[in-house]
Parts: C-alpha cells; sequence; structure tokens
C-alpha cells in the first residue's frame, strides 16, 4: 500500500503548517539576542508573527477540490467551510496577540521569542482542531493547544499568582483531558473499532450504555476547555495570574476551537435528548454562575473571566437547540457569535495591556478619567464593554439576538428567558468601567505612557469591526449558515 | 447499566478471549515469578514474627560503627538533573513514532519518508534550538 | 486468558488510582504521577479495544494501537510541561506542597 498525498490534503494543512513554520523562524530569529535586550519592543518578531497569519489566512481562502469530510488523510480531517471559519477566528486573534505581545512584554521585562512563537503554534494546533473530523485527531490538536496555553499562563515565572494559576490550569486541564481520552475509549469500544466521526455517525454502537457514558466524558473535557460550570473554577484563577495578552488570546482562541469541535462532535454523534438536557442546565446554570459572580469583582481580569463564562453559556444554547431534533441549523449562530465575541474581547484586552505598563494594572479605579487621557483607548473599551453586554449598534447584540431568537422559535422559552435576565445582569458590571472611564476625575498614580502601535491599532481595528458585525451582519450570517449546512450536508 | 453489562458478557459469543496470544510457556515464567515473590514474603513474615526484639539506644542509631551523618540522604537532586531528564522524556518517546515507521518504511514510499521527513524536522529544530540556547551545556 | 472485561477493569481501576491520587495527594511529584496514570489507565482500554476490533469487525483495523502511541507522545509532552512548571514553582518558593502553594496566595 503506497501511501499517497492529494493536493486537497495539503491545502487543508497548509494553514496550519504556515503557522507552525511562523513559529519556529521566530524562535530561532530571536536566538541571538534574547539575552542582552529584554525590554525592546522586538518588532522584527511581531512582523514575522503578523506575516506568517496573514499568509496563513490567505491560504484559507484558497480552495480545495471542493473534499466533503471524511475524505481526507483517511478521515481524520476536513476542509469545510466550517472548519475554516473556526481557523479563521484562531488566526485573526493570533494575529491580534501577536501585535500586542511585543510592547507589552517589553514593558514587563521579560521579552523573549517564546511567547510568540507559542501563540503561532497554539493558532496552528487550534486550525487543526476547527478541521479535525476523527478522535484521534481532536485528541492529539486539543492537548497540543493545551500545553501552549498552559506554558503562556506561567510565562512571568517569578510571580505567585501566575506560577501558581498556570499549576492548577495544568493539573485540572490534564485531569480533563484524561476523561476526555476516556470518554474518546469508550466511544471507541462501543462503535466497534470506529474513531472517524462519519463511521461514528453511522454505527450501530449509539445505543449502547457505554457509548453514552463517553459522550458525557467527552462532553466533560470540552466543558473544562471553554470553562462551563462545574468545571470553571480554574478560569479567574488563571486569567488573574497570566500576562494580559495570553488571557485575551485564550479567552477568544481556545474557547472558539473547543466550542467549533464540541459543535462538529455533537452534530455528528448526536447523543440524543438526555444530552440536551444535560446540556441545557449546564447552560442555565454557566451564565447564571458567571454573570451573578461577575457582579462583585473589582479586579477587570477577574470580572472578563467570570463574563466569559456567562459566554459560555450563551455559545451552549444553540447546541442545546441543535442537538434537540430539528433545530440543527441553529448552531449557524455559533460561528457569528465567535467572530463578535472574538473582536470585542481583544479590543477590551487591548485596552487592558495598554494601562498594564510595569505590572498588570485591572483594578476598575485604575480606569478612573481614562477618557480624559486617552480618548480612543476609553472609546475601544466603552464599544467593547457595550457589545459584550449586547447593547444594540453592537456585534455583541446581534449574536445575543440570533442565539435567543433560534431558542425561541424552536421552544427552549426557558433558555431565552435565562438568557435575557443574564444580559440584564451583565448590564450592571459592564457599565462600571464604562462610568468610571467617562465620568470619573483621573487620579491614578501611575504615568500612562503612550500606547504601543501594536496596541492601539488593535483596539482601533476590533472595535470598529464590532461596529461593523453589528451595523452589517448580514454577510458573516449568511457565511454561518453555509459553513453549518456544509457539516450537515 | 443492563447495556453495559451486555456488553461485557458478550465476550462469548465472540472471539474476544486474548489467549491465544500468550504463550504457554509463559506459565512456568509466572509460577517461577509467584515462587519467588512467595517465598521472600514468607521469610519476611517470620523473621518478624519469631525474631527477638531487644531495643537500645545503641541499636537504634543509624550506624553501629563509622562516621555520624552529616545529612539526610534523600536530598533533592540538582536541577540540571531534572532539565536533562525532562528533555530526555521529550527526545526519548519521539521514537514512538520512529519504530513503526521502520517496520513499514518500503509499503510507505517516498511520501512516507516525507512525512516522516516533516516530523524529523520539526524534532532536529526543537533540539537545535535548545541547544543554541544553551540547555544542554552542564555547567 | 486475558478476557476483554478484566482489561477493562484493570483499565477502570487504574483511571480509579490515578483519579484518587490527583483529587486527594499533595506532593506536586504524586500528582504528577497520578495523571500519567490515568492516561495510561485509558491506553490500556483502547489497545484492549484496538485488538477486539482487529480480530472480528475491522480486519486490519488498529486505529486503538494508533491512538495509543499517539498518546504516550502526548503523555510525554504534558510530563514534560509539568515537570518545568514543578522546577519552576520549587525553584521560586522551595516547596512541592501544593497546599502550601495555594496558601501563599492569601
Amino acid at each position: 500500500m503506497e501511501l499517497t498525498i492529494s493536493g486537497a490534503e495539503i491545502l487543508a494543512i497548509l494553514p496550519a503548517a504556515i503557522l507552525v513554520v511562523t513559529g519556529l523562524v521566530q524562535l530561532f530569529a530571536d536566538l541571538g539576542r534574547s539575552a542582552e535586550d529584554k525590554h525592546s519592543e522586538k518588532t522584527h518578531l511581531a512582523m514575522i508573527g503578523v506575516t506568517g497569519f496573514l499568509l496563513a489566512f490567505a491560504a484559507l481562502f484558497v480552495q480545495g477540490s471542493g473534499a466533503s469530510a471524511g475524505e481526507l488523510y483517511a478521515g481524520a480531517m476536513t476542509d469545510d467551510l466550517f472548519g475554516r471559519m473556526g481557523a479563521g477566528v484562531v488566526i485573526m486573534t493570533g494575529l491580534f496577540s501577536t501585535l500586542m505581545a511585543g510592547s507589552y512584554l517589553a514593558s514587563r521585562g521579560s521579552n523573549s521569542a517564546e511567547f510568540t512563537a507559542l501563540i503561532s503554534f497554539g493558532a496552528g494546533s487550534m486550525a487543526l482542531l476547527c478541521q479535525a473530523t476523527n478522535l484521534i485527531s481532536i485528541f492529539v490538536a486539543i492537548e497540543t493547544l493545551s500545553l501552549a496555553v498552559y506554558v503562556m499562563a506561567g510565562y512571568f515565572k517569578d510571580e505567585r499568582a501566575a506560577s501558581e494559576g498556570a499549576f492548577k490550569y495544568f493539573v485540572l486541564g490534564a485531569f480533563s483531558s484524561g476523561f476526555l481520552l476516556l470518554g474518546m475509549a469508550f466511544i471507541y469500544g462501543a462503535t466497534g473499532g470506529s474513531v472517524a466521526l462519519t463511521d461514528i455517525a453511522a454505527s450501530n454502537g449509539q445505543q449502547d450504555t457505554l457509548f453514552s457514558v463517553g459522550t458525557l466524558l467527552v462532553l466533560i473535557g470540552f466543558a473544562f476547555k471553554v470553562g462551563a460550570v462545574p468545571f470553571h473554577s480554574w478560569v479567574p484563577d488563571v486569567y488573574q495570574g497570566a500576562p494580559v495578552v495570553a488571557v485575551g488570546w485564550m479567552a477568544v482562541a481556545v474557547k472558539a476551537s473547543s466550542l467549533f469541535c464540541l459543535c462538529r462532535f455533537l452534530l455528528f454523534t448526536g447523543g440524543g435528548n438526555d444530552l440536551a438536557q444535560l446540556l441545557a442546565a449546564i447552560s442555565v446554570v454557566t451564565i447564571l454562575l458567571g454573570n451573578l459572580a461577575a457582579l462583585n469583582q473589582q479586579s477587570l481580569k477577574r470580572m472578563m473571566a467570570y463574563s466569559g463564562i456567562a459566554h459560555t453559556g450563551y455559545l451552549l444554547i444553540p447546541l442545546v437547540v441543535a442537538l434537540s431534533g430539528d433545530g440543527s441549523s441553529s448552531a449557524a449562530s455559533i460561528p457569528f457569535y465567535m467572530f463578535a465575541y472574538a473582536a470585542t474581547t481583544l479590543a477590551a484586552f487591548g485596552v487592558l495591556a495598554a494601562i498594564s505598563v510595569g505590572s498588570d494594572r485591572d483594578q476598575v479605579h485604575d480606569l478612573d478619567g481614562l477618557a480624559k487621557n486617552r480618548p480612543l483607548l476609553a472609546l475601544g473599551f466603552t464599544v467593547a464593554l457595550l457589545s459584550l453586554a449586547g447593547i444594540p449598534l453592537t456585534a455583541g447584540f446581534i449574536g445575543k439576538l440570533l442565539i435567543l431568537s433560534n431558542a425561541i422559535q424552536q421552544g427552549f422559552l426557558l433558555l431565552a428567558l435565562v438568557g435575557i435576565i443574564g444580559s440584564l445582569i451583565s448590564v450592571y458590571y459592564y457599565l462600571r468601567p464604562v462610568v468610571s472611564m467617562w465620568f470619573r476625575e483621573p487620579k491614578s498614580s501611575f504615568e500612562l505612557v503612550p500606547a504601543s502601535w501594536g496596541i492601539t491599532f488593535t483596539v482601533a481595528l476590533c472595535g470598529f469591526a464590532t461596529i461593523c458585525f453589528g451595523l452589517f451582519p448580514d454577510w458573516l450570517i449568511d457565511l454561518s449558515k453555509r459553513s453549518v449546512e456544509a457539516i450537515l450536508g | 447499566m443492563l447495556q453495559l453489562s451486555a456488553f461485557l458478557a458478550k465476550e462469548s459469543s465472540w472471539p474476544w478471549t486474548i489467549a491465544n496470544t500468550v504463550d504457554t510457556d509463559l506459565i512456568s515464567l509466572l509460577t517461577f515469578a509467584a515462587v519467588t515473590v512467595i517465598v521472600g514474603v514468607v521469610l519476611l513474615l517470620l523473621s518478624e514474627l519469631l525474631g527477638p526484639r531487644r531495643r537500645d539506644p545503641q541499636k537504634d542509631s543509624v550506624y553501629e560503627c563509622g562516621v555520624p551523618l552529616l545529612d539526610d540522604a534523600r536530598e533533592p537532586f540538582t536541577v540540571k538533573f531534572y532539565l536533562v531528564a525532562i528533555l530526555f522524556i521529550l527526545f526519548d518517546i519521539e521514537t514512538v513514532f520512529l519504530l513503526p515507521y521502520a517496520v513499514v518504511y518500503k509499503q510507505l514510499g517516498i511520501v512516507g519518508l516525507i512525512e516522516m521527513g516533516a516530523f524529523l524536522f520539526v524534532l532536529t529544530g526543537g533540539l537545535i534550538y535548545l541547544w543554541t540556547r544553551g540547555a544542554l551545556e552542564w555547567d | 486468558m486475558f478476557s476483554l472485561p478484566a482489561l477493562l477493569y484493570l483499565s477502570a481501576f487504574l483511571f480509579s488510582v490515578g483519579t484518587y491520587g490527583v483529587l486527594a495527594r499533595r506532593n506536586i511529584l504524586v500528582v504528577l504521577m497520578s495523571l500519567e496514570l490515568m492516561l495510561n489507565a485509558v491506553n490500556i482500554a483502547l489497545v484492549s479495544f484496538g485488538r477486539v476490533h482487529a480480530l472480528t469487525a475491522f480486519a486490519g483495523e488498529h486505529s486503538g494501537q494508533i491512538f495509543t502511541l499517539m498518546v504516550l507522545a502526548v503523555a510525554a509532552a504534558e510530563a514534560a510541561i509539568g515537570l518545568s512548571l514543578l522546577l519552576v514553582i520549587w525553584r521560586r518558593w522551595n516547596t512541592i506542597d501544593l497546599r502550601q502553594l495555594c496558601r501563599l496566595n492569601g
């Protein structure tokens, strides 16, 4: 049996391959100099990163021969629109994180190429995760991206909170990977030795209890990665200790790629009504707990952590709807919501990175009077927070509208109601920083150095994108619908 | 749970036992191992039960002769050992992919060679990076 | 000699031991070992399923074994990351006790 590789297969891994090579180039480009200049911004790394990410993004638009799911690499990968949209979110997030990383790390005096290289490597494995269609490739991709993120979470190794958060993240992450893997083994056993998602969907092992237990365990593994409620306890601790840029990267890219993969997995394996009810319960608790816990946070990073948990809850609603019968197309709101969430969150973390010079500043009162000193940053942060709260004219509003209206149409009134209540609660804590930025006198004791071009650019572009998705959402909604139809076939 | 137990009980109808792969010669080896363990345990137990036990400070001290102890024997190893050990784990386990490849490299042809080359390229990249960053320097 | 249920019970037992170790032990090294044990317990289940299915359903289907190889490599990388985090913590605070580490946070 001669091994062959087709053009479509090469095209499918092209974005990921470009990203991995970018990471290697970044590592080696920095070799000679990392010792002496820890405080310079190292623009060359950002340039290499930007080039790599743009190339990878361009590679997403190179159409393959239209191979359907399960055709590439003996069923290990696919190259459909859904996977490409996931990879698109990840690549854009990686691009902006790389732009912000240089000056932020330089201001903290720990600027080496490993950070940007880890972003590139992680982005590569996330792109693969979005395209993975069998258990083996899903597991390997999810582990690779987790390993990259563990290291980034503990990047400031002289800080207590960073090391502790990273270690907690690592232990809980590896623990949940164990459950994920056990679930995969059960599914593999119950379906008579099939690892590809299409084979699993076609096999007759679905009625087996072993299969249900396996699906449940896989769900636990994913719930940890996206920070859904019973497995959310690591999120605030890790967010607090990790570098701001890494938090932005984690919050968006890890969540996006895991959700894209979970969505694909659940759409293939089904899972039945019981699983849908379980997911609905998780979603309700996640929304309520995330929003209520965020109310009382003084630290902006912890607030963003709990708000991220709440948004995971909103994102589970379309999965519930899709799982319980004829509403499969409602999963179409997931890609749109992820794009909106990515733009919004990156803008917010850009501002946090801009005010974290020297050490991380993330208290709400650190923002006092920011509008007078840095109106652009304040404007960007305001747009981001309004979008997270779901105020009209922003991307977040359209995303929530899609999710909730779909849920109501399919008869999930209770879920929709919880979602609406959660959004109402969230308005309070999202508006608190806005008030302190615009209506308080600047009293902060630190000198606000001018934000670097990378951060300013990121905040401006992501804020602009948030408004754009809010005003002209049609093309993106259309794209999301087509991508989900591509999976369903 | 009924289905699960039914699933586990299917062995009679399926050729699920793996017995045919285990050589019967291994039985003698297992017997030998069992006897060794049993004899050892029995001897230890006997000396524990039957032996006289008279304690005095001289006997409880660590050595009855020689120099007094300076330190605990269970010191943490130097960090350098850990670094080398971590790197060893990584590069050691990657051969796990080389072994199956070595079995079928002729059948896989040129594409297999290229794919393995890509794998080794990344791996070697890591090694070179470590080397140049000085992770392999002992001092 | 070994039937599939027996192997699955062994795997479940080892997995439970690993789970207990992660949850109950306070020494970071023991926690790391327990994590490895969990992954390797699943490996046993995977290999035995793979063996069984190779004998029956799909002749020549070895995805269980391939899965195990991948898991081995992933586990090694995970161990490396875990040990490096352990080293960082040990160098900085001279402790590998989880509870002491959490108390540091204050």
